[in-house]
């Protein structure tokens, strides 16, 4: 109904506000800064003007153009990105529609076609040749053409693109001139279009220069408490938070060098707390330079948090578990910056011949990586469901594995077969009870060839020990204790 | 066809609600004078026993679970190769399922996760701490018994002084954290401010097996690689209650009974061995 109208039913029960886009594009300016977190290349219409009187469609402040080329991967494919993209959104409470096509006509008007056909707001992802096909099966309103064109075209029983397409080209120009065809080329993505992106934002950095060297270790911990203390400010005025800072020292105990080193966060934080706390943890492993005349901080890996609001009486399970997620978030970071990255690591287990590499140790702090929370054990879940080491029960593998085998002197033994008596640390050890050989033998072809003949021997006292005897020299080596 | 709530019925609606949060305030203030935190993972969670998911395991712990906010001591009373750490870490599966994981401090560098995954031990689940001997050792141990968010510990002590051990006694007692101490056998004679002590021996007699080396014939094979375990609770934390059911101090104290296990090595359960005492003769008149 008008406005008037709705005035005089409900008078001061309403508000009304002009609609001229201004507020709009302020909004969407804010948003550009959760889209950079997924591209550099973010574009948001230019016009402004009431909706009603706007000629084009695509200049409504509701959409943000993001060239996402190149980008895919870091977000495990183009299907991964959108997701990531629809979630960003909707966490903040918005509807967004999510389309990712091969250019900026097509994206726009598949992004539309859930509203136009009434379909589920699931982001959609066009794949590569097929943009004219979904473009035929979408209403004429996906063209971007002016209300007047598209209402002519609907006198004339045109209602999707398809139609419009079967349509010669001259006649198309002849009736609704060389604007309207040129729009429907930019709407097909047959013409080359250039949007003009936003520009980036500014890199947060914080540096002291000296007159005069610096040595002094208390001097220089304040002055780099000072820095962390602006860069937070800046990235709390910018209302971001960082993953991780990078520091440069120049001194003359080196000229012409730079020591530099990173500061890496499992969380994303702007406390200034926080950070100074960490830093002060890394600098307890690391050194000064003598003579230090600059030192500089800059913030890498910035995204813009998501809000979540905490709930002050209602402890759910969801809340535990993110509180819990956030408590040994810090317990990484604080061990990390104290001990270094390869201190604080988690075992992934992988197939591999030679025992020694059949787990490798990933550092749990390291730039750009998301801890996730793995599914928990199940309480009806068996022991051997859950035997990540197919291969090997409880009592195959020994719980202390050496990363270089001991040589051990084996003082009796069976000729080819099993030790007898063994030295080890000091102490002798003599056999009571043995399973093996287990042959374990890389290929010719890998640079680190190995053949060995494990056995798994049980000492009078109890003790279990893993050894292999060298095929090649016949030594004899321990590998590991069954703790 | 549905109707709007009256005026009336949505005012009574706002009453309640905003009774009902001046409740909680005053529960979540009753709860802060006495020093204890909301409902949540808090104070409700921090003392809870937690079973270990094995029968046998649970039966030999006094309580007959783990205790949150307690430290445990594995005596190895072998010596290393008793195999006192894979029992630890039997125990030690139910403590991944908790909170944030099991967290591993590995200064020797040699804990093998492929062996402990065999165990039932999830690797996602698992973080492992690599610091160094002495002073850094220290506080990386004291870190993560400090914080609320880790399931369960484990950690080789071969030298602790009392004051640090001390410290972790308290760590524990304010996070809820269960700390397994994997120990040297002769730290049975020291002081320690655990609520539990076990003794781990490597159960060489018995009937089981051909345990007697036989030098004529050498090292026996054998099916199977089950392994065995006498265990001895050297201190049991015990919970007395009154007949009034208020619960009173708790006090420690001693236990003497050692039980035998077994670990199957195939399906990886632990079953309990009855201990033989002594042989009755049969009275040959009686079987008639």
């Amino acid at each position: 109904m008008p406005v008037a109208e709705g005035l005089a039913i409900l008078d001061d029960a309403i508000e009304v506000v002009r609609d001229d886009g201004r507020e709009d594009r302020a909004a969407l300016c804010v948003e550009v800064r959760r889209a950079w977190n997924f591209s550099p290349l973010v574009a948001i219409p230019i016009q402004t003007g009431p909706s009603g009187q706007r000629q084009d469609p695509r200049d409504d402040p509701e959409s943000l153009f993001v060239n996402v080329t190149g980008c895919g991967h870091l977000f495990g494919g183009e299907h991964g990105l959108v997701s990531a993209m629809h979630t960003a959104w909707t966490e903040r409470g918005y509807q967004v529609r999510i389309a990712l096509a091969a250019s900026p006509g097509v994206a726009w008007a598949v992004s539309h076609a859930a509203e136009w056909l009434s379909r589920p707001m699931a982001p959609l992802v066009v794949s590569p040749g097929r943009d004219i096909d979904w473009m035929k099966r979408l209403p004429v309103e996906a063209l971007a053409l002016p209300p007047t064109v598209v209402a002519s075209l609907q006198e004339l029983g045109l209602f999707d693109v398809g139609s419009v397409l079967e349509l010669p080209s001259a006649e198309l120009k002849r009736r609704f001139g060389e604007d309207t065809l040129s729009r429907i080329g930019r709407a097909l993505g047959r013409r080359n279009e250039s949007l003009e992106y936003l520009p980036p934002p500014d890199p947060i950095v914080a540096s002291r220069r000296f007159e005069y060297p610096i040595s002094r270790v208390e001097w220089l911990t304040e002055i780099q408490g000072e820095l962390v203390e602006e860069v937070a400010e800046r990235l709390r005025l910018d209302r971001r938070v960082t993953m991780q800072l990078a520091w440069l020292v120049k001194s003359e105990e080196a000229p012409g060098k730079s020591v530099e080193w990173k500061t890496r966060l499992v969380e994303p934080s702007c406390r200034a707390s926080h950070l100074r706390d960490l830093v002060l943890l890394q600098m307890e492993r690391r050194r000064w330079p003598r003579d230090v005349v600059a030192i500089e901080v800059s913030v890498e890996g910035m995204t813009v948090p998501v809000p979540v609001q905490r709930k002050l009486f209602d402890f759910h399970e969801e809340d535990i578990d993110k509180d819990i997620d956030r408590g040994m978030a810090r317990l990484k970071e604080r061990l990390s910056s104290r001990l270094g990255p390869a201190a604080v690591v988690r075992p992934v287990l992988k197939e591999a011949t030679i025992p020694e590499t059949a787990a490798r140790l990933e550092a749990v702090v390291s730039a750009g990586e998301a801890v996730a929370r793995s599914k928990t054990l199940t309480e009806n879940e068996s022991w051997n469901d859950r035997c990540w080491a197919t291969r090997w029960g409880p009592a195959n593998r020994p719980l202390w594995l050496e990363s270089a085998p001991h040589r051990i002197e084996v003082v009796l033994m069976e000729p080819g077969g099993p030790p007898l008596r063994f030295l080890w640390k000091t102490r002798s050890h003599r056999v009571a009870h043995c399973w093996g050989p287990e042959r374990i033998e890389t290929g010719w072809w890998t640079a680190r060839g190995i053949e060995r003949d494990y056995y798994q021997v049980e000492t009078i006292e109890g003790e279990r020990f893993w050894l292999f005897r060298r095929r090649s020299h016949g030594d004899w080596f321990l590998h590991g204790v069954f703790e | 066809m549905s109707r709007e709530p009256s005026v009336h019925q949505q005012g009574n609606q706002r009453r309640r609600q905003i009774d009902a949060l001046a409740d909680r305030i005053r529960r979540v203030e009753r709860l802060r004078q006495r020093g204890e935190r909301a409902p949540g993972w808090g104070s409700e969670d921090d003392g809870r026993l937690i079973k270990t998911g094995s029968v046998v395991l649970d039966s030999i712990f006094p309580e007959g679970g783990l205790r949150r906010g307690t430290l445990m001591e594995w005596l190895a009373g072998s010596g290393p190769g008793g195999g006192a750490v894979t029992l630890a870490l039997l125990a030690a599966r139910c403590l991944v399922k908790e909170r944030g994981g099991l967290v591993v401090i590995d200064q020797r560098r040699v804990f093998n996760p492929v062996a402990a995954a065999a165990l039932g031990i999830d690797p996602e689940r698992t973080l492992v701490v690599r610091p160094r001997e002495g002073a850094e050792w220290l506080w990386t141990v004291e870190q993560v018994l400090r914080n609320r968010a880790v399931g369960g510990v484990l950690v080789w002590a071969d030298h602790l002084e009392s004051v640090a051990f001390r410290r972790w006694q308290l760590a524990v007692e304010t996070s809820g954290v269960v700390g397994m101490l994997a120990r040297p056998c002769r730290a049975a004679s020291e002081p320690s401010w655990a609520s539990v002590r076990l003794l781990v021996r490597a159960d060489g007699a018995g009937e089981w097996g051909k345990r007697e080396y036989n030098s004529s014939h050498g090292p026996q094979e054998r099916e199977g690689r089950g392994r065995r375990w006498a265990v001895r609770v050297l201190r049991g934390h015990h919970r007395c209650q009154t007949s009034g059911g208020h619960q009173a101090k708790e006090r420690m104290r001693d236990l003497s009974a050692e039980v035998s296990l077994e670990l199957n090595d195939e399906t990886g359960r632990l079953h309990l061995l009855p201990r033989l005492v002594h042989t009755t003769p049969v009275d040959v008149s009686l079987a008639g």
